[in-house]
Formats: C-alpha cells, structure tokens, sequence
C-alpha cells in the first residue's frame, strides 16, 4: 500500500497469532503457534484430524480462547472478546442453519442484530442470495434445501454482514466431488470480489492446492510449513508435508558428499543420485531423497534422450496401475526399494512395458529433495 | 417413598402440613421429570445454533430468546403437561403431605370407600381423559422437537 507521501508502508496484518497455545486438560491442541495473515489473504490450515487446525480457526472466531499467547485482529488484541463482538463471521462444517427461521430470516439474522433497517435489510439479503447464486429461496426453511443450497446460505449468512474475516471448516465436505470443486473456485473468487481475508481449514490437500493464497500445513498442533502451493508443493521441508501433500517417492540412501546447494547421496544397488538440500535441513547420514512421481519418467519416454546430469535409477516393473490421465508404474529397486512412476497417458494406452520387465527410470535432480528422517 | 420421604423432611423442619406442602412435594418430583424432557434436547445442538447466533452478533440473551427457547419450547411444554398430569394423578405423595384441604383425587379415593356414584364416575372419567390427553400430548411435543433438532 502507498500512502500519500508515495511511501510504501506497511498494512496492518488481518490476523496474529502470537505464541498460541490451547491445552484442554492435559491434552496439548495447539502448541505455539504464531501465523500472521495478510488483509485478503486467503490461507488455509491444512493437516490431518487432530492437529489442531479446527482449535486453531475457533480461537480466531472467539469460540475458545488461547491458553496463552496473544491473538490480535486488525491489530486490536482480542483476548476474551466473544463471537458476538469481533468482525469475524464463520461457515460451519455442519452449518448450522436455524431450522426455525426461514432462508431469508436465517441471513437477514445478523443485520437484525446490527439494528440494520429493513429496506436495507432486504436488500442485502438478496444480495448475499446472488452473490451466492441463489436467488428466488428467501422464503424456503433450511430444510427443503439440499446439501449444496443449504450450504450457500451458510455462506450467505456470514457474507451479509461484510466481515473483515470469513472463517470456514471444512465447508465442502458433505458434498459430492463435481459440486465441491465447483464451490472450490467460487469461494476462491469470492475471496477476490469481497476482499475478505479467508481463513480456510481442511484435511484435504487438492483442496488447499487449489484455493489458496498460502497453506499452513500443522500437525500435531504445530505449523510445520507455510508458503505458496507451488513451493509447499515442490519444496517441502520435512517428511510429513512431503507425505501429506500429494505422492512422494521417499528413496532412502547416505550422504557422500555435499556440493553447495546439492548432496550425493549413495543408494544401495543403484549408485549415487543428487538431490536439492533445502534451507534448514543439515544432509549428513541417512537421509531420503523426495522425488513426486510425475517428475520421474521411464527413460524410454525421453525421446532427445537423458540430461547427463539426471539421476537414473534401475529396477523391475511391480506394478501398472491404469488411472485414466496417467498410469502409475511402480518400480522395485534392487534393495527393495519402491520408486512409483506417473507416465502421462497422451495417446492410447501402450503395452510397450509389462509387470516384470526391467526399465530405468531419471529425473533432474533439481526435482529431487533431501529429507532428514 | 417419595411421600414417606418428603413428609419426614417437613416434620424436621418443624413445617405444618397444608395446601403448600402439597405444592412443594409435587414440585419435587415434577422437576425431575422436566428436566428430563426439555434438558434431553438441550443439546449438541443448540451449542452448535448458539454459536452460530453468537457468530453473527447475537448476545447471550438474544440467543437464547431468538434461537434457544423457540426450538425447545415444544419441549418445555410437553414437560409442563406431564408434570400437571402427574401431578393431577397424583394420590399417594399427597396423602402424605395434606393438610386440612383436599385434592380432587384425594376427594374421589374417599369417597370411593363409601360406594360409588355417578358423581365419582364422572370425576374418575375427567381425571383419565385428561392425564391420557396429556401424555400424548407431551408425547408429540416432545417428538417434535427431537425432529427439529435432527434437521440441523
């Protein structure tokens, strides 16, 4: 942002967290955890059941509060402040529609709260019923809805009120595949259009790589990486974020020798391959090489021939699985080993490889991450 | 029990017999039953509407005038008509704590000792239609509610 000198300055962050811990009992939810979210950021929380991603979303909403640590909004500190007094709306993954009210009654509810006037009321609500792409249900109760609509008017009950942040839990998940990915890119431009900051939680990872601006990736109460897809993606930093997101080959081997921002790495019965070390992590010992299957091919798939610089390794067919845009060829190395293939599926599928052949598989190894244990 | 139980307390607390301990004895137990009914629905459920209602702006008391108490009232209701079912039954707890009054069925099992009349007939008639409307009634609400806590 540039303020009128022509200064760059710096915005007030949407969201901090600083240092946040939540124990229930003896239960440790979320352990310090601190993430600053920018205005408009849409960020998901993704991780595995039980890492504290929920916890971490309802402190931000005022549904718990921190055990300690310090949580500010728009640069005011939150504290205890409850639901009812922060501008923080939320979706529920159940949504939690008041079966007792009509469509129209459930969104217009917070604007009633905030003493909006009628006409204005009305307008907004039917506003909200656009922006979600259902108008003309005003006067239906929830539960002549389906799955789907009843989902929006959550959605649509939150929006009216033009939070600063829009809180969702795992919004989509009742919903069947097609009408999720739908909704997936809606939400993500409603993001755009509203220019809420959208704090999205989810255990699905297609889902994060798809909507957001950043994903946090927790367990265990923690985060353990955060950045942009592409780099949670391609440049995971630890084990469980390689494994959590998408497919990884793990290739277990030992350090030989390190070169700058490479290592080799000695892979019993296939030599040495090199592989990218990333910021953080010190290569020495048993380590694993992280390569995702669609950046190996089988070598006779590289038609001007292998890099000389590109790992190779040898071993037999396992196993071809036929996924429809690609087939997964899993590959035994001679250690036992498992290294799986993705092998696009640009033509009619080829029968020119068989279960028990022998092939070489490459990849760059600037594709390839090493990973501590 | 209750009755045997209840009487010993008031001769304790050095209380006199009458129309008040009648009350509070058939408070006692009609409490409970409430309690049961409504507080059986008060449940996940209207945590989670709670906390939607609290999401969008509500306080505490406009939540549980807006949202809690309209999805429980069929609830609350059925256990007001239980309880004035039972109590309306009710013989043996009172016989232990009247006073000088007497309740209609107290009135009806005295007078059911001297031989029976049209007038005990008609009485007994009333009483069980009532307590069977009841019941069904309380029944229906209570279902009721249940159905609408399931949608959400």
């Amino acid at each position: 942002m540039i303020n009128s000198s022509g200064d760059k300055i710096r915005q007030t962050p949407s969201i901090e967290l600083r240092n946040i811990r939540k124990i229930f009992g003896e239960f440790v939810a979320v352990d310090d955890l601190s993430l600053t979210v920018e205005s408009g950021e849409f960020v998901t929380l993704l991780g595995p059941s039980g890492c504290g991603k929920t916890t971490t979303l309802r402190m931000i909403g005022g549904f718990e509060y921190p055990t300690s640590g310090t949580l500010l909004i728009h640069g005011e500190e939150m504290g205890s402040r409850p639901p009812y007094l922060r501008s923080v709306n939320t979706v529920f993954q159940n949504y939690a529609l008041f079966p007792h009210l009509t469509v129209g009654e459930n969104i217009e509810y917070g604007l009633q709260m905030a003493k909006v006037p009628r006409d204005e009321r009305k307008r907004r609500v039917d506003e909200a019923l656009e922006m979600v792409r259902l108008p003309h249900v005003e006067a239906r109760k929830p539960s002549e809805l389906s799955g789907g609509q009843q989902q929006r008017v959550a959605l649509a009950r939150a929006l009216v009120n033009r939070p600063e942040v829009l809180l969702l839990d795992e919004p989509l998940g009742a919903l069947d595949l097609k009408l999720r990915k739908a909704m997936q890119l809606e939400l993500k431009e409603l993001n755009r259009e509203v220019k809420a900051t959208f704090i999205y939680v989810t255990h699905d990872q297609e889902e994060a790589l798809t909507m957001s601006d950043r994903i946090a990736v927790m367990s265990e109460g923690r985060i353990l990486q955060i950045g942009v897809p592409s780099e949670i993606y391609e440049r995971p930093r630890n084990r469980f974020v390689a494994d959590f997101i998408g497919q990884t080959n793990f290739l277990q081997g030992e350090v030989t020798s390190i070169e700058g921002t490479m290592a080799n790495i000695a892979v019993q019965g296939i030599g040495s391959l090199r592989g990218r070390i990333p910021d953080g992590v010190t290569a020495t010992g048993r380590v694993a090489i992280a390569v995702r299957p669609e950046r190996v091919s089988l070598q006779v798939d590289l038609h001007g021939g292998t890099p000389s610089s590109w790992n190779m390794i040898s071993g037999t067919i396992r196993d071809i699985v036929y996924l429809g845009t690609h087939s997964q060829y899993v590959i035994q190395m001679p250690d036992g080993q498992h290294c799986v293939v993705h092998r696009q599926n640009t033509g009619p599928v080829s029968h020119d490889s068989a279960i028990g052949d022998t092939v070489a598989a490459v990849f760059d190894p600037e594709s390839a991450t090493i990973l501590t244990y | 029990m209750t009755g045997e139980a209840l009487l010993s307390h008031f001769i304790l607390i050095g209380s006199p017999l009458s129309n008040w301990t009648i009350i509070i004895g058939h408070t006692t137990f009609c409490v409970t039953l409430v309690l049961n009914t409504v507080v059986g629905r008060l449940s996940q459920v209207t945590r989670h509407l709670g906390e939607a209602s609290a999401d969008v702006g509500a306080t505490p008391v406009q939540t549980l005038w807006r949202i809690t108490l309209p999805l429980i009232m069929p609830a609350i209701i059925a256990g007001a008509i239980l309880a004035f079912t039972l109590s309306f039954d009710e013989i043996v707890v009172t016989l232990f704590l009247r006073g000088r009054d007497a309740t209609l069925p107290l009135v009806i099992y005295g007078r059911l000792r001297r031989g029976l009349s049209p007038v005990v007939n008609a009485a007994a008639t009333v009483i069980i239609v009532t307590s069977l409307l009841g019941v069904l009634l309380s029944t229906f609400l209570t279902r009721r509610t249940a159905a609408r806590s399931q949608q959400s």
